[in-house]
């Protein structure tokens, strides 16, 4: 009998519900405090903070079956090649593109946000083709 | 890969859910092996002998030797 807290799903969870406060209060800090954490202190923090999320999340991986381990590597593959294409266009683009033009396209935001918003649209294409990786792997050996 | 684990399974009144257990492996697992959408590792291979206490090659068997 798996208990809770041996139990893949309620790890996951938790992880999540940890990320999710400690994510909102630093946040919070922050917007309450501009300048509190210096942009490179904040840049390893995060960076940290992702590895410590992969780290907490490989009991799940050891946990896991080989099969649901294939749907994963399957969708890794596609959401890692999916989302480096559109960031190797994006790149190409931008490199290309005059610097007005650029501009038009996030007219109010500033380069600060455009950069970040590039960055985290590569992330999302990403998340998004490996869920629908992973869905068509497990529907293809239905 | 072709495999008798359906009929080995059936044989013994197990469901699918029963043999997952069996073996530690989800349910989902045992249909994907069972309808030859995929194909296990040599390890689950070897653990599923010694479950059925069968030779290996009398489990599975590739689609070539069968045709």
């Amino acid at each position: 009998m798996t208990t809770r807290a041996a139990n893949p799903a309620w790890l996951f969870a938790g992880l999540l519900a940890v990320s999710a406060v400690i994510g909102s209060t630093v946040g919070g800090l922050e917007r309450q405090h501009p300048a509190l954490i210096p942009p490179a202190a904040a840049a390893v923090g995060a960076t940290a903070a992702c590895l410590l999320a992969c780290a907490a999340l490989i009991p799940l991986w050891r946990r896991m079956d080989e099969v649901a381990r294939a749907a994963h590597q399957s969708a890794w593959y596609w959401g890692g090649s999916a989302g480096s294409a559109v960031a190797g266009g994006l790149a190409v683009y931008a490199t290309r593109e005059t610097p007005a033009h650029l501009a038009a396209l996030v007219p109010t935001m500033t380069v600060n946000g455009a950069f970040a918003a590039g960055v985290v649209a590569c992330l999302l294409i990403q998340i998004a083709v490996y869920g629908v990786g992973w869905t068509v792997w497990w529907l293809s050996k239905r | 890969m072709k495999s008798k684990l359906r009929v080995l399974r059936a044989e013994r009144g197990w469901s699918q859910a029963d043999l997952a257990e069996r073996l530690a492996v989800s349910r989902q697992a045992i249909n994907a092996i069972e309808t030859g959408k995929y194909t296990p590792s040599l390890q689950l291979a070897f653990k599923v002998a010694r479950l059925f206490a069968l030779p290996i090659e009398t489990i599975f068997s590739d689609e070539d030797e069968i045709r």
